[in-house]
Formats: structure tokens, sequence, C-alpha cells
């Protein structure tokens, strides 16, 4: 099967669902759920494809959804045009900080983006006057749609799905275009890269502009949707959260990714009794993956063209 | 000679690396459809000559020329745009991609689709993806191992791969064509077809440079061959000329 047509038949499914379910606690986890794919998939583009690792996007994600919320509230302006403002601003500050950071490899790259991610959490935390600082920050507006606002769990549903489908399907497109090759060539063999036309550094800040772009449009769109947000939800934990979702998924599967990451984001509301415990199960998650199945869930996928 | 028929001009290139100089002031040319090889044993700087032609190290002295254009201030990535196509001694496939998506690599620099055309997968994008696909089609037919297209590098022989890496070389059709040990690894009879492999590209007229350990090849199908030693050019001329030249000689039995 090709990747649209199951992308296709997938969305289909998740229609169905939101028509079936009328439980507002399990249709507000799964719009939870769309937002981290959105940022996993992000992530999936920088680091399935290009190799390049981020250890800073729950800071990116930060970006979106403070900057959103700070132009909505304070400054009266309209929430879309806050969003697309918010968005544009996070993916050029990730470009520009992403010029010199992705001349770095591996390890040194990984300490750069934390460091990026942690220096972004620690300036929301700490400027109280304008973020709010721990206490969270809120008074965003409902958004509304051609008149039609999103004011419950199952309208925002059928808002993010289609958003989260759209922005699957624009990064597939990517992968299967020229660009597409030239990451997986940058990913495991860069000099095949150069020898044959790939600007390697400026392909690299591309791709991760345009992970930035996703992630900081999810922080954006929670932010409104939630209405109230704080430094807790964007720090390395976070992080580290979506980097486990795609090395899961199976690094550049995006169907593992998919179902990786609703399992992942849907298992803590589900489990609350362990609340406490989640991270330790999270850890021994991760280990047992890595042990049993270290290609992540691309074995179950492979089916998929 | 004259440097208007030549290709490529090495003009006293010299590299070091710390007080050694792997590269000593070592200029040759490379005519227009002639096939060049460059011989030496090991540790003669044979393999930084090359890095230095494909600007993955920098030279500290001399100058490259192709087409009479001073390589100087090309990057890496801009070679292929010249008209510079190479293969790699170690395999250089990417393994998640099947042969014809390897050599359509190959054929990256020739399309036009930019990333707009890509994401929304606008005709352009189509257009260019097939016409890629034709021409690395093409290539792989030209060497004869179109059977192996969809297939990926891990489930193809080794002599096969040494083809796909020319095929993905070939694919933009390029005025020269540089060769890493071609023959590293292979068999006699997979090092007999890449001679006539070799041969049938240089009918194309695509002028080649290659490194080679493997004599027997280099003595078969080079019209001109350089041999260094120890960072130095010491001989330069036919292969009949070169198999009897005394310093070559000393270079490899140390006589």
């Amino acid at each position: 099967m090709k990747k649209k047509t199951f992308l296709l038949l997938l969305f289909i499914l998740t229609m169905a669902v939101g028509i079936v379910i009328k439980n507002p606690f399990i249709l507000n986890m799964l719009s939870m759920a769309a937002l981290t794919v959105i940022v996993v998939t992000g992530l999936n583009l920088l680091l399935g494809f290009a190799g390049q690792i981020s250890l800073g996007h729950a800071g990116f994600v930060a970006l979106g959804a403070y900057i959103s919320s700070l132009l909505s509230v304070k400054l009266g302006i309209n929430p879309w045009v806050a969003i697309f403002v918010a968005v544009l601003a996070s993916s050029l500050f990730g470009a520009i900080i992403g010029y010199p950071t992705l001349k770095l490899k591996s390890h040194y790259l990984a300490m750069a983006t934390l460091a990026i991610g942690e220096i972004i959490h620690i300036v929301v935390n700490n400027y109280v006057e304008l973020t709010g600082g721990p206490q969270g920050f809120s008074g965003m507006p409902m958004l509304s749609l051609f008149g039609f606002v999103l004011d419950n769990e199952t309208k925002f549903y059928f808002f993010i799905w289609p958003v989260t489908f759209l922005l699957i399907l624009l990064s597939i497109n990517l992968v299967e275009s020229r660009f597409g090759r030239a990451y997986k060539a940058i990913k495991s063999k860069e000099n095949a890269a150069y020898a044959f036309g790939v600007n390697v550094h400026m392909y690299k800040v591309f791709i991760f502009t345009v992970s930035v772009f996703y992630a900081s449009l999810a922080g954006a769109l929670y932010a409104f949707y939630i209405g109230f947000i704080s430094p807790s939800s964007f720090g390395l934990t976070q992080s580290i959260d979506y980097i486990v979702m795609v090395v899961i998924g199976g690094m550049g599967n995006f169907f593992g990714i998919f179902f990786t990451t609703i399992i992942l984001s849907v298992l803590p509301n589900i489990l609350t009794s362990i609340e406490d415990y989640w991270p330790i199960v999270n850890g021994l998650l991760l280990i047992f993956a890595m042990m049993v199945i270290p290609n992540g869930m691309k074995r179950l996928f492979s089916w998929i063209k | 000679m004259d440097k208007v028929d030549a290709i490529m001009s090495i003009e006293n290139v010299t590299k070091s690396f710390g007080g050694i100089k792997a590269v000593n002031n070592v200029s040759f040319h490379i005519k227009k459809g002639e096939i060049k090889a460059l011989i030496g044993p090991n540790g003669a700087g044979k393999t930084t000559l090359f890095n230095v032609i494909t600007k993955l190290y920098s030279k500290d002295e001399g100058k490259v020329f192709f087409l009479g254009k001073d390589m100087e201030n090309y990057k890496p990535y801009e070679l292929i745009g010249l008209g510079i196509s190479r293969t790699f001694q170690n395999i250089q496939l990417i393994d998640e991609m099947t042969v014809i998506e390897n050599v359509m690599l190959g054929y990256h620099s020739k399309m036009r689709a930019n990333v707009a055309d890509a994401f929304f997968h606008l005709p352009k994008n189509k257009k260019a993806e097939n016409e890629a696909k034709e021409m690395a089609f093409e290539s792989l037919k030209f060497l004869k191992i179109e059977d192996t297209a969809n297939k990926f590098p891990h489930e193809i022989p080794f002599g096969y791969k040494r083809l796909v890496e020319m095929a993905r070389a070939l694919c933009i059709q390029p005025y020269m064509l540089l060769l890493d040990e071609p023959a590293a690894g292979l068999n006699e009879s997979e090092t007999n077809r890449l001679l006539k492999t070799i041969f049938r590209i240089w009918e194309q007229n695509v002028s080649i440079l290659l490194i080679e350990h493997d004599m027997n090849l280099v003595m078969n199908c080079s019209h001109s061959i350089v041999a260094m030693d120890e960072g130095r050019k010491i001989a330069e001329g036919p292969p009949s000329y070169i198999q009897n030249n005394e310093d070559v000689l000393k270079a490899y039995f140390g006589k």
C-alpha cells in the first residue's frame, strides 16, 4: 500500500472516531495527542530523515505558545494573526540559531540544542513580569473559524486532526522528493551528498527550521486550545519524550511514529493510578524497546511503501 | 602538453599534514577524452590528491583548473554542476534507499523542483521526479544492471554495488569521472567486467581519472599513467613506459 493511501484511510478512521465517541475526556486526550503528533512529525524530519538530533524541541514548542499568547493577550492581536506571527518568528529564530549550531555533529549538536531548549525554558520561567513565570500565563481567547468558535472538545478535535494530517502529508511529500533523497544521504553518507550537489549545511539548517515550524505551530495551537500555559509543559522531559517517540516509532517511519506518539501520549492519562511512577515506566519502556526492537516499529509498517 | 587540450590541469599542488608533505608539488594534465590513472604504493599521496581535487581537503599551494576554470572558489557540492562526478572506494550507497533511488540521487543537481514544489507535490515536482527516474533507469541500463533497480543495496552482490555507484555518477552525463579504486574488493571476472565498463564509459566521451592498485586493470585500460611516491610525482607516461621505469620499480619493489 502507498503511504498516502494509508494516510487517507487513517484520516477517515480518525474522523469516524470523532463522530462515534462523544466522551469529551477521550476527545480531549486525542486532540492533545494530535498536537504531540505535529511536534514529533517535525522532529522526525530532522532526526529520522536528516539524522540531526535536537534535545531542545520543547523549547520551540514554548516559543510558539508564549509568543502567540503574549501577542494576543498583551497586544490584543487577533489569535490567528498572533499564531501566524509567532510561528514565523519562531522559525526565523530556529534558522538563525540553527545556522551556527548545525555545524556541530552528534554529541556536540545534542549539547547545543539541549542548551537552547533550556535557555528558552529558563527565560520563560524567570521573566515573571512578562510570562507569569512558574504561575503560568492565561487569558487567551477561544479560536474561531469562519465565525464558528472552537469552544468544546468535539469542535477542536475536528479542527486539529485535519491540520495534523495535512502536516503529515506535507512531510511525506517532502521526503518523497529529491530533498528526501538528499536528507537520507546527509544522514548516512555525507560525502555522497556533497558529491552529488547537496549543500549539506544549508540543507540541515532548512530542515531544522521546518521542524521548528512544526513545533511552534503545535505550541501556539495548544496555548489557544487549553487557554493556559506554564513552563513545566516545555521542559527537558518533554524534549526527551519527543525523541523517544521518534526512536520507538522507528526513525523516519511516519506511521510507526504516528501510533507510538498517540499511545505514549494517551497512556499516562489512562494509567492515572501510576502517575507518579510514569517517568520510571517510560524509561523502562524505552530500554525494553531498544533491546527487543532496536528499529522501533519500522518492521510493523514495512508493507507501506 | 598544450593546456587547451586538457580537461583538468593540476599545477604544483602541495598539501601537508603537520610537517609531512602528503602531496608535494605535483603537476599533470588530463586530456579531453583520456583515461588517466594515478598509481603509487600505499601512502604515496594518491588519495590526498584525490581529496584535494574533489575539494574535501583544501590545498596549501598550487592550482587545479577544470575546463580552464580555477577551482579555488568552488565548494565540494558545486563540482557536480561543473560536470565532475565520482565514485567512492568504500561504497557510499544509501542503505535505506533502493538502487534506483540511489542513482536518482546522482541526478539531484539537475532537478529544478524547489521545496515548495516538493512540499505540495506540484506538477513541477512530479515532472522532475519522472525525468530523474528515467535518467536513472537509462544509466542502470547502460551498465546492464537495470534488473536491480528496485532492490536495496544489501540485496545485491558487492560487484554490483560498484556498478550502481558508477550508474549514479553517470546519471548527469558528466564531462569527467573520478574513480577511487574501482577494482578494490572485486574478483577477477568482476574486474574484467569493470574494465569493459570503463571503456564503454570512455566511449561516451567522458574523461576518466582513476586511482587504482590493480596493475592489470591500470595497464590495460589507461592511456596515460602518473606514478607517485612519498607525495611526489616520479613518472608520467603511457603504460609501456611506466612498466619499465626505474623509479616506479624502485618505489614498488624497493630495489
